[in-house]
């Protein structure tokens, strides 16, 4: 009897890996998905452009125009670092979305924050043969020998919100995103024009994922801007993913220097928010001014609240909707531009009231 | 004559239901494997992944085993790996800047890994057999101090400066066939040696006695804190050899390198039939449970499945798998 059931189990669990195979990954239009490769500079047989294109819906906010996308017949394979995360998921979720919509069969794989599974899976949506590969997160030098690999196979790859190191960049196709850098350059001089630059101030910096480029170039944007002040930036705190984690890095530089504290850099607002609720919960939010990016919602109400002094909306769904008309360029022409970069909008007191309600996420 | 005969029969067939019930995983592989091949689209294509991660991930999977058959457990196993890494990565770059040479830069790379291992192994060993810590707390405390110590070099990568040398033992593609890596023929060595060591040496079969009974082991003679002490010296050379693959596989160290591997070698110790209470398994236990776990996860990614359904199938089959290895399980060896 025993030996029953465990056969029994045994079998009920490859015959339900089995369905979940069957069932995965449907051609969005209901088209059998292409199996063969397409090259970079080659559109795919059966992916001609309508005339009209699709309809892809798109949030109130977003800035970029689909109309005349038209992606059928045409395999996006998408790998992220992680889905979990709100503003880098909300890029995965609109891609697929988009990119479905467009008439495209996407195949996703997240890596679950593992760096090498990136290039892993990377490597899988090659062997699959995929038409184009689009790549959220993920380490620059990795990306390399991925961009090389892609260029072998003929697929074009999209580096959404992340650059290859630079010897990778005459294999990658395109790189979307805001530039990152000079973002954060603008907001140290934002933050500057408010303070002055000889303020003398110490800025606690609270960061995201040490090994994404992301993060990298916002610090050094950050730090380029403040290299002629007289401003003491404490080395940045990694919160990874968790507003948690940046409620408690804030938590612990205010009780061993909340006196001397003058501001808080944030890199993404849903970490920021964990060091405003520090900050607010020991009162010092008069003492200590905070700045951040993103734009998420509820970042906005905390400009509107004066728990924020500035956001910077970097529309995830931006940077999805690019990314697919990136694609659809080289599926269409064969090639596009390397840098794709995306609108930034400052919200701060002066016009807070305008953007209530229309962050993403939040 | 014709009683003995029927017993001689009985007993043939007790052993071969026993042989059955002790490597169940083995009929978990090869069903596993059919469906694979069989229903899932392009599961061939990738089949080089299971053979390189098997060959990457193996090794720390064996030495948490052997750790584990004596009834102790090593939690730091990953972030030993993570660390035997990064130094790997410091010795090929001080040597390559000094020599100039690649090879001997690969050696040194090699041994200041293993080094590594074994120092890592040494300190957790000192904890858990020497002061008496839980093996529980003293490896997550020691996970820890490790990840800090790979943090602190590797936030982002950190590259070789010839990463082309470092590849070779995990990169390279012996006879043209991309799953024949050197680093998979230097695990199956290592299980081989390994599981023969186990089975024939005295030390080998002092660490099944002590898993099984620590207080019987003691009072046969046997020193079972030397015992304990030893195994996780093992364990940590293993974890470092898998850290250098990880190195080889990648071409760069990162921190994340051993961020996912604790649950993962437990999880792959469990499916082959490593018992978490000790006193039973081998090496070749280990490799089934490694290439079971790995040919999973490989038809969860051919099949283009979402993170959640990833997660929550991962966590059924761990369970199924128990309970089958519980309803297999002969109670007179339990």
């Amino acid at each position: 009897m025993k030996k029953l059931t465990a056969l029994l189990l045994a079998l009920v669990m490859v015959f339900a890996l089995a369905s979940c195979g069957s069932s995965s990954a449907p051609a969005a239009n209901g088209d059998a998905a292409p199996t063969a490769s397409a090259p970079a500079d080659a559109a795919p047989a059966d992916a001609a452009p309508a005339a009209s294109g699709k309809t892809i819906s798109t949030d109130e906010g977003c800035n970029i125009d689909l109309t005349g996308i038209d992606l059928t017949g045409t395999t996006v394979g998408y790998v992220t670092i992680t889905s979990t995360a709100p503003w880098g998921g909300r890029v995965g979720t609109e891609l697929e979305r988009m990119a479905t919509e467009a008439g495209a069969t996407v195949k996703s794989l997240d890596a679950n924050t593992v760096a090498d599974d990136v290039a892993n899976y990377c490597r899988q949506m090659i062997d699959a043969g995929v038409d184009a590969l689009a790549v959220f997160g993920g380490d620059p030098t990795a990306m390399v020998d991925i961009a090389k690999e892609c260029k072998d196979a003929g697929i074009p790859l999209f580096l959404t919100a992340l650059d290859v190191a630079e010897e990778g960049r005459e294999y990658a196709t395109a790189c979307i995103g805001p530039d990152q850098e000079q973002m954060c350059y603008d907001i140290g001089q934002y933050v500057i024009e408010q303070n002055g630059a000889d303020a003398g101030a110490n800025v606690v910096q609270i960061s995201g994922v040490p090994f994404l480029m992301d993060y990298q170039l916002r610090e050094a944007g950050f730090a380029r801007a403040m290299a002629d002040t007289n401003y003491n930036l404490y080395e940045p705190d990694y919160a990874f993913s968790s507003r948690t984690d940046a409620k408690t890095f804030m938590e612990q530089h205010i009780q061993a220097d909340g006196a001397n504290i003058n501001l808080v850099m944030g890199y993404d607002d849903d970490l920021t928010l964990g060091a405003v609720a520090a900050i607010q919960e020991a009162n010092l939010g008069d003492k200590i001014k905070v700045y951040s990016l993103t734009g998420q919602n509820d970042a906005i109400q905390a400009v509107k609240d004066g728990q924020l002094q500035l956001t910077v909306m970097n529309r995830a769904d931006d940077i999805a909707a690019e990314t697919v008309k990136a694609i659809y360029e080289v599926v269409t022409t064969g090639t596009t531009n390397y840098y794709h970069y995306t609108p930034l909008t400052f919200i701060d007191a002066s016009n807070v009231d305008e953007w209530i309600g229309k962050g993403e996420i939040g | 004559m014709e009683e003995k005969v029927i017993a001689n029969t009985v007993d043939r067939r007790k052993q071969m239901v026993r042989l059955f019930k002790d490597n169940n995983s083995v009929l978990i592989l090869i069903l596993i494997l059919a469906a694979a091949f069989i229903v899932v689209d392009g599961f061939g294509n990738g089949f080089y992944n299971v053979m390189n991660y098997t060959a990457m991930y193996g090794p720390v999977c064996l030495g948490l085993a052997i750790v584990m058959i004596t009834g102790n457990i090593d939690l730091s196993a990953g972030f030993q790996a993570g660390l035997a890494g990064v130094t790997s990565v410091i010795c090929f770059n001080a040597v390559y800047r000094a020599s100039g040479s690649a090879v001997a830069a690969l050696i040194v790379a090699i041994l200041g890994a293993v080094i590594t291992g074994a120092i890592t192994g040494f300190i957790n060993g000192f904890f858990v057999a020497k002061i008496g810590v839980s093996s529980l707390i003293a490896t997550i405390a020691a996970n820890y101090a490790y990840q800090g110590v790979v943090f602190y070099f590797a936030q982002s990568s950190f590259s070789p400066d010839d990463a082309d040398a470092i590849k070779l033992i995990a990169r390279t593609k012996l006879g043209g066939m991309r799953w024949l890596t050197p680093s998979l023929l230097i695990f199956l060595a290592i299980v081989a040696v390994v599981f023969l060591w186990m089975y024939k040496s005295k030390f080998g079969n002092n660490i099944y006695i002590v898993g099984d009974n620590a207080e019987a082991a003691s009072y046969a003679g046997i020193s079972v804190r030397n015992t304990v002490w030893v195994t996780y010296v093992i364990c940590g050379v293993l974890s470092a050899i898998c850290g250098f693959f990880m190195v080889s596989s990648a071409g760069y160290a990162i921190y994340t390198q051993g961020n996912s591997l604790s649950t993962l070698t437990i999880s792959c110790c469990v499916i082959g039939g490593i018992k978490m209470a000790g006193g039973k398994g081998t090496a070749i236990h280990v490799l089934l449970g490694v290439l079971i776990m790995r040919v999973i996860s490989q038809m969860m990614s051919a099949m283009f499945l979402a993170q959640s359904y990833v997660n929550l199938i991962t966590g059924a089959l761990l369970i199924v798998v128990l309970i089958i290895d519980r309803l297999t399980s002969n109670k007179a060896t339990d």
